[in-house]
């Protein structure tokens, strides 16, 4: 059982990473002739500067909490499943089809559509990530190669889908909606915060708790730092293989499907699928930033998310481009990835 | 043993082109649509395949292919001459493979991460530059002057559509074969990822060599990504690279790290994406099989064939495993 301790020196770590990124995107900025006090005194007052802000990045936040846990039960276990964007794009169609065509064909059913979407999401994520996971488990395929094949599958297959079979005959620009009562309600002064916030902090929670409490946690734990060690206290490797990969796919999965049932006003997705786009390599980022711990994921998701939210401001007034906010997140998980390096610096700034 | 493989792979080839033949489609714009694919993959891949010989993984081969895309076109204009372009674009994918080096070297990087990170701000900062360079979102299509030439060579009533780009990866392969195989420098590369500790005892720099090689996989994608949007595709967006840098890894992983092997099997996915881009313009099949279905060809294909081709390869021992001097 591992003790509830904060990492102070992970945390001073994670801090310095997150300069690092801010302190290379601003040569970048200042590159193109761009000012980047300007630039970033919108990105964070964007993000975090009133209430109003503050709520809209929660909202933002709520799908990028649940990817970011994905991604980083995943990583737990030594598994690097980039395919949460995929399995994210595939929860979103799982809660349009089971909370938007099927209350809508069975309109008995039409009070338990949010039930339905939610589920719907679910075996949608699972089943995108269980490809994946049996083929890690039983052929040894790397998972990055066969997780980004399955994400451009699931990307053309649901812009199909929403181009076609679910596109909205009366705004064909998105797909049909999620009937009213699958439908998060709003919270009040927000324009994109829902209650769904509350089952993304739910979600973190349980994984916390699962990885933490329970037996399986303990054994996805031990596989991430040494496979063979794990094989030697008699873990099954392929049942760990596989039982991440479908819980990473559920969450992943339960991300996309709060993209459409908690996020006003179109509760659909964009033909471009510009609305559900990059929630999960920008996990990805969430995950290492929060360093795989469910709990500090809830952080660095509403960081992400308010870096979202706050990018929209920092386009108009200080006319960098909102995407550069991805180059940030890229730069700060570069940082990450050299521990020692970042331990060396804390270190000679403590003396 | 590879000399049936390679007769039984060059038959169903064959009988794949004559169905193609047989079903209308010129078998001689499937054939060079499938070199001009090949190109970039094969840049890709032959350096991926170097330089996790060396020990290094780097799986930001996209986000390289896309920079190198980008900034191609970039150096391409400054120049007002595509060959520039694509020394450019291999210059910056050169710097990128030199910082994943010593990150992975020197900072003990996990590289899996590093690398993870350097697709993830390739996909920003494309967008980025873009818009800081050119005004104008996701797109950039450079005037004619400055793109490299493709040569259209006279093929019955025809054209046979080539680039030197892609004859000069095909040596480049077989070379770095040789280098691998039959010279020192080759010994200290698999050395280098098989067993770090006896060449450092030898005497020889690990973090020079693998530093070498990861600044030379850089320099490649960067070359195949403006070989992209100078030569083949003449003009870039920020999707550009599609995720064909994981299928240059695919390709790497299926070779077992062999760059001829590689080259053939980046051979095989650009033929699947020629034969996506000819489904989706075809009569007949073009209202069949919706647009969409038919562009998640190339990326069943790389999925299978990794499946199928996986189980028979072994990798270094010490790949993606920091080392630490003595």
């Amino acid at each position: 059982m591992q003790k509830i301790s904060f990492d102070v020196r992970g945390i001073i770590e994670t801090m310095i990473a997150l300069l690092a990124g801010i302190a290379a995107s601003s040569i970048l900025i200042l590159m193109y002739g761009y000012d980047p006090l300007a630039a970033f005194y919108w990105l964070f007052y964007g993000g975090f500067g009133s209430l109003e802000s503050l709520l809209d990045t929660l909202g933002y936040a709520t799908p990028l909490i649940l990817t970011g846990v994905a991604f980083g039960l995943c990583f737990k276990g030594g598994i690097f499943n980039v395919g949460v964007e995929g399995q994210a794009y595939m929860g979103a169609i799982g809660a349009i089809v089971f909370g938007g065509l099927l209350p809508r064909l069975f309109p008995p059913l039409a009070p338990l559509s949010l039930v339905l979407a939610l589920t719907g999401s679910l075996i949608f994520g699972i089943a995108w990530a269980l490809p994946p996971a049996l083929l890690k488990a039983y052929r040894g395929v790397h998972e990055v190669i066969s997780t980004i094949m399955l994400n451009w599958i699931a990307y053309n297959f649901v812009m199909f889908l929403v181009r076609g079979p679910l596109v909205n005959p009366s705004r064909p620009e998105m797909s049909i909606s999620v009937v009213e009562s699958a439908r998060f309600s709003v919270v009040p002064g927000s324009a994109v915060l829902t209650s769904a916030i509350l089952v993304s902090l739910a979600a973190a929670v349980l994984t916390y708790l699962l990885l933490t409490l329970t037996r399986l946690g303990f054994e996805i734990r031990v596989t991430g730092s040494s496979i063979d060690a794990a094989r030697y206290s008699g873990v099954n490797y392929r049942y760990i293989v596989i039982v991440s990969f479908v819980l990473s796919g559920a969450l992943s999965g339960l991300a996309g499907g709060l993209v459409i049932t908690g996020r006003p006003p179109v509760w659909a997705l964009y033909g471009t699928l510009g609305n559900i786009m990059n929630i999960g390599f920008d996990g990805i980022g969430v995950a290492l930033i929060g360093r795989s711990n469910p709990l500090a994921i809830i952080l660095s998701g509403v960081f992400i998310g308010g870096l979202w939210n706050g990018s929209r401001l920092m386009e108009p007034y200080s006319g960098v481009c909102s995407e550069l906010s991805r180059a940030i997140i890229g730069l700060i998980v570069i940082a990450l990835s050299v521990p020692e390096l970042l331990r060396r610096i804390s270190r000679a700034m403590r003396r | 043993m590879l000399n049936r493989s390679l007769i039984a792979a060059l038959a169903a080839f064959a009988a794949i082109l004559l169905l193609f033949e047989y079903m209308g489609i010129s078998s001689v714009k499937l054939v060079d649509t499938a070199l001009l694919a090949m190109t970039p993959l094969a840049l890709a891949a032959i350096g991926e395949v170097i330089n996790e010989k060396a020990g290094v993984v780097n799986i930001g081969l996209d986000g390289i292919l896309l920079i190198g895309a980008t900034l191609g076109v970039y150096g391409a204009e400054l120049a007002g001459n595509g060959y520039f372009g694509l020394l450019f674009g291999a210059l910056i994918g050169a710097v990128i493979g030199l910082i994943h080096g010593v990150l992975s070297t020197y900072g003990r990087a996990d590289q899996v991460v590093a690398s993870m990170g350097i697709n993830i701000f390739a996909y920003g900062f494309v967008p980025y530059f873009l818009m800081a360079v050119w005004h104008f979102p996701g797109i950039r299509v450079p005037p004619r002057e400055v793109l490299a030439p493709l040569w259209n060579i006279p093929l019955g009533s025809s054209y046979f559509v080539f680039s030197e780009i892609t004859f000069a990866s095909i040596i480049l392969a077989l070379l770095l074969n040789l280098l691998l195989r039959k010279t020192p420098l080759g010994l200290w590369i698999r050395a280098a990822g098989e067993s770090p500790e006896a060449i450092d005892v030898a005497g020889i720099d690990v973090y020079k060599v693998r530093i070498t090689t990861a600044t030379l996989g850089g320099l490649l994608a960067g070359l195949g990504g403006a070989f992209m949007s100078l030569v083949w595709f003449k003009g870039v967006v920020k999707e550009i690279s599609a995720g064909r840098g994981f299928i240059a890894l695919a390709c790497v992983v299926a070779s077992g790290l062999d760059p001829v092997l590689a080259t053939g099997f980046a051979f095989l996915f650009g033929f699947s994406e020629a034969v996506a881009y000819t489904f989706a313009v075809t009569p007949g099949i073009k209202e069949t099989i919706p647009y969409y279905f038919v562009f998640t060809i190339p990326y069943i294909v790389t999925l299978v064939v990794v499946t199928v081709m996986i189980g028979k390869r072994r990798f270094p021992r010490a790949l993606g495993i920091p080392y630490r001097k003595e």
